[in-house]
């Protein structure tokens, strides 16, 4: 497992995504056939990206918060742990976003549990923990 | 037309609508997004589009996008942006809703 803290600035975000994407990179060789791993990448790249980009703008106290990364590679699968102590939300409740209405942000949770192959959200003291998790098998 | 070139993502999406309503302040108000350099979108891409697109309906304006391809093409099923926008096959001009002239200038982000 890998774990990095991350101030609470937008600016970080590219590096998260970024640097997310080489760490599953450099372990994807063993896992699964070169042509799938940019479409593994890429997914994961997005889901971490607006994982982050949630926990940093509901952030109620950016001045002093961290966001914590963990990335966790097994043979089966890529884990992306993202945890804040932000406000509790109730992540099992967050429905489709109302497309409809065009809206113009609120995507991000939508894009992660569609992403993703499980998703899962807990609240220990005062932190948020979202743990998202995708499989190879889908990619060999 | 507006260029995207590598990732348009929440760094990028401000710039782009800068552009966006700097064409509009010009007077030009049918735009086509061009993704075709697009090598990562994330929602705040797509929303500054959505934003993008209200601004230029307000103004009987119209945006379109053109040469939509991965990784933008599942976010752009994902977020249903495909059913809002009107989606270009190429780069087309041909196929724009109305004569107005295209934007001079290609803006790139």
């Amino acid at each position: 497992m890998i774990e990095i803290k991350y101030p609470l600035e937008l600016q970080f975000i590219r590096q998260i995504c970024q640097t997310t994407s080489e760490i599953a990179k450099i372990g994807l060789n063993q896992f699964i056939e070169h042509k799938g791993h940019t479409k593994f990448l890429q997914e994961i790249e997005l889901m971490t990206g607006e994982a982050c980009t949630n926990s940093i703008r509901h952030a109620s106290n950016p001045n002093s918060g961290v966001l914590i990364l963990r990335l966790i590679l097994t043979q089966n699968h890529f884990e992306v742990v993202v945890l804040d102590q932000n406000p509790k939300f109730e992540f099992n409740d967050i429905g489709l976003p109302l497309f409809n209405k065009i809206p113009e942000s609120g995507y991000g949770i939508h894009i992660i549990k569609s992403l993703a192959d499980k998703v899962i959200y807990t609240r220990t003291g005062n932190w948020n923990r979202l743990h998202i998790i995708k499989r190879f098998s889908h990619f060999l | 037309m507006i260029y995207i070139e590598g990732r348009f993502d929440t760094m990028i999406s401000d710039i782009f609508m800068e552009n966006v309503k700097s064409f509009i302040s010009r007077g030009i108000n049918e735009i086509i997004v061009n993704l075709d350099l697009v090598n990562f979108i994330d929602s705040r891409g797509i929303g500054s589009i959505l934003v993008s697109l209200k601004w230029l309906k307000k103004c009987n304006g119209h945006l379109q996008i053109c040469n939509v391809h991965e990784p933008a093409a599942t976010l752009i099923k994902l977020t249903r942006l495909d059913r809002i926008v009107t989606t270009l096959e190429s780069n087309d001009t041909s196929k724009l809703k109305t004569n107005a002239p295209l934007g001079e200038l290609k803006n790139r982000c």
